[in-house]
C-alpha cells in the first residue's frame, strides 16, 4: 500500500478545468521542470473523440484530458527510449509499460508513471449507438460523461442528465468493453502515483492520490513545493471508502471472468482446440492485432511476424506464436479485439491463455518489473 | 490402418545426441516412430519449434538434453525447463494436451535409457491416439 493524500490543484483555472479539482494537471504542469514532456490525451471534438498529445510546456494544460471513458487508446506506444517523459495511464496501459520495461523498451527510471483509477472504458461505437436508440440523443451533444456509483452518466450540453445501471446496460449487450468487465486491476499499483476520484467527498472537487514509489513522492513534493498542488491528510472514512469500491469492481470482475473465460476452460480439450480454430477462422491475415497490441514490441524481427497468417495449419503459425507470447505477457488491454476488422474476439482468447498461467502460477503481467516473464527465465531450475 | 504415432525429438548435440549414438552402437532396439532433430543445446529448442512441430502434424515432441549441471553450455538447460513447463501450460490451454510433450535428460552414456525413453513416450502418445489437429485432415 502507498502513501495516501487528497490534492487539488494550486491554481485556481486548473482547479475549475481539471477533473476532480485538477491535481493531476497541476502535478503535470510541475513534473515538466524535472521531465522532458508529458503525454496525455486531448479531446478534439465530442467525448468520443481525442488525440495524443506531448506536452512539453505547461501551456495548455487545462486543455488536456486524464482519459475519456469511450476513447480507448493505448498510451504506452508513445513512449520512447531514453526521454524523460511523465504519461497518465489506465491500468492497463500502465501495465503495458511494466511489460516493456521488463523487456527494455523503455527504462523505468526515464518515466513518471501517474496512474488513473479505472472501472472500466466504453465501446465508442456501440454507446453512440445506445445513445441514439435509447434516449434518443445524438453522440454530438454530449458534453461529459461520468461512471459513478454503478452507473453510467451522460450530460448533454444543454444540461440534460441521462443515466443507466451499468449492469442492466451489460445484461443488454451494452456498457464496458467486454475486456474491462473482467479486468480485475482497478488501482493501477504499479504506477508511482495512482489518481481518481473513488474516496474523495462528493461535493468538493478532490483527487484521492496514493503513493507508490519514491519518484512519485519526489514528483509530488516538488509540485507541493512550487505551489502547483496542494494536499491533505485523506478522510479515514473515504479513504476506506475508496478501497470498497475497489473490492467491489474486483468481484464483479473476477464474475465477468467467470461468466466470459469459465465456459471455455470447462470444455474437453478437444472442444477448446475446435472452439478456438472455430473464433480464428476469419482471420484475414492483416496483423492490425499485432499492430495495436502494447506489449508486442519486438519489431519486424518478431517471431509471429515472421509466419504467414494464412500458411494453412490447423492455427497458423501467427497465432499460436502470439498466444505463447501474450500468454507471459497480455495485460488484457482488448486493444487486438477492437483493432480486429473480422471481429475475431482476440483479446478473449489471449486471456484465456494468460489467465490460465496466473491461476497455476500466480504470475500476473504488468505488475512488477521485478517479476521475470517465464519465457526469460534462466535461473536453477528447482526438482530437476 | 491403425495408428502409428509420429514423433519428433530434439536431442542437443553433445549429451543426448551422444546417447542416441551408444544406443545405435549398442545395437538397441527402439521404436522408429521418432524423428530426430539435432541441437547444439536444448536451450536452443525455441518454444516455436515445439508449436510448429504439432501443428505441422507431430502427435509428440520430445525435448532432450544434458542432465542439470552437464550442459556444455554451463545453463542452456535451466532455460529448458523454463520453457518445457511454460510450454505444457500453453498445450494444455489450447486443448492439445501436454502429456504430448516430454522433457529427458540422457548423458552420452545413456544409450539405454534414451531407447527406453523412446520407447516409453511412444507408448504414451500410442495410448493418447493421434494428436487432435491431425484430425483436421492435416
Ligand atoms: S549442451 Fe546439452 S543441454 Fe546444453
Amino acid at each position: 500500500m502507498g502513501t495516501e493524500y487528497w490534492g487539488w490543484a494550486g491554481e485556481a483555472h486548473l482547479r475549475e478545468h481539471g477533473e476532480s479539482g485538477g491535481a493531476v494537471s497541476g502535478l503535470l504542469a510541475s513534473v515538466l521542470s524535472s521531465y522532458d514532456e508529458v503525454i496525455v490525451i486531448r479531446k478534439t471534438g465530442t467525448v468520443f473523440e481525442a488525440e495524443v498529445h506531448t506536452l512539453d510546456s505547461p501551456q495548455g494544460i487545462a486543455r488536456v484530458q486524464g482519459a475519456l471513458h469511450a476513447v480507448s487508446i493505448e498510451l504506452s506506444h508513445y513512449l520512447q527510449l531514453g526521454r524523460k517523459t511523465a504519461i497518465v495511464l489506465k491500468p492497463c496501459e500502465a501495465r503495458a509499460v511494466i511489460e516493456n520495461i521488463k523487456r527494455n523498451h523503455v527504462r523505468r527510471e526515464d518515466v513518471l508513471l501517474i496512474g488513473l483509477n479505472c472501472g472500466g472504458t466504453l465501446p465508442p461505437v456501440k454507446t453512440k449507438e445506445y445513445l441514439r436508440s435509447q434516449f434518443g440523443v445524438s453522440p454530438g451533444d454530449i458534453a461529459k460523461e461520468e461512471i459513478a456509483k454503478g452507473n453510467l452518466i451522460f450530460f448533454t450540453t444543454d444540461g440534460q442528465e441521462l443515466s443507466r445501471s451499468i449492469d442492466e446496460l451489460e445484461e443488454a449487450g451494452y456498457g464496458r468493453r467486454e475486456s474491462c468487465r473482467y479486468c480485475d486491476v482497478k488501482i493501477p499499483s504499479m504506477c508511482d502515483i495512482a489518481c481518481g476520484n473513488w474516496g474523495t467527498p462528493a461535493e468538493k472537487h478532490i483527487t484521492f492520490l496514493e503513493v507508490f514509489t519514491d519518484a512519485g513522492a519526489a514528483a509530488l513534493e516538488a509540485a507541493v513545493d512550487g505551489g502547483y498542488v496542494s494536499v491533505s491528510e485523506p478522510g479515514e472514512k473515504l479513504a476506506a471508502v475508496r478501497k470498497k469500491i475497489e473490492g467491489i469492481m474486483v468481484k464483479m470482475a473476477k464474475g465477468w471472468q467467470e461468466k466470459m473465460l469459465g465456459p471455455f476452460m470447462a470444455m474437453e480439450p478437444k472442444e477448446r482446440l475446435d472452439a478456438i480454430h472455430a473464433a480464428l477462422a476469419p482471420c484475414i491475415g492483416c496483423y492490425a492485432c499485432r499492430k495495436a497490441c502494447p506489449v508486442c514490441k519486438c519489431g519486424d524481427d518478431c517471431k509471429c511476424f515472421q509466419a504467414d497468417p494464412d500458411d494453412q495449419l490447423p492455427i497458423s503459425m501467427f497465432h499460436a506464436v502470439r498466444f505463447l507470447h501474450l500468454m507471459e505477457s497480455c495485460v488484457g488491454c482488448g486493444q487486438c479485439s477492437d483493432a480486429c476488422p473480422m471481429e475475431i474476439p482476440l483479446a478473449h482468447l489471449h486471456q484465456l491463455f494468460a489467465k490460465a498461467y496466473e491461476g497455476r502460477t500466480g504470475y500476473k503481467p504488468g505488475m512488477s518489473c521485478g517479476d521475470i516473464p517465464p519465457l526469460s527465465r534462466g535461473d536453477f531450475p528447482e526438482g530437476y | 490402418m491403425t495408428f502409428e504415432p509420429k514423433i519428433i525429438a530434439f536431442l542437443c548435440n553433445w549429451c543426448s545426441y551422444g546417447a542416441a549414438d551408444m544406443a545405435g552402437t549398442s545395437r538397441l532396439q527402439y521404436p522408429p516412430n521418432v524423428r530426430i532433430i539435432r541441437f547444439m543445446c536444448s536451450g536452443r529448442i525455441d518454444p516455436n519449434f515445439v508449436i510448429e512441430a504439432f501443428l505441422r502434424g507431430a502427435d509428440g515432441v520430445m525435448m532432450t538434453g544434458c542432465h542439470i549441471g552437464d550442459c556444455h553450455y554451463i545453463d542452456g538447460n535451466y532455460k529448458t525447463v523454463h520453457r518445457y513447463e511454460f510450454l505444457k501450460d500453453y498445450l494444455d490451454t489450447l486443448g492439445i494436451g501436454s502429456e504430448r510433450l516430454t522433457l529427458a535428460w540422457c548423458s552420452a552414456a545413456e544409450g539405454a535409457k534414451f531407447a527406453q525413453t523412446v520407447a516409453d513416450f511412444t507408448e504414451q502418445i500410442r495410448r493418447l491416439g493421434p494428436s487432435p489437429f491431425k484430425e483436421r485432415g492435416q
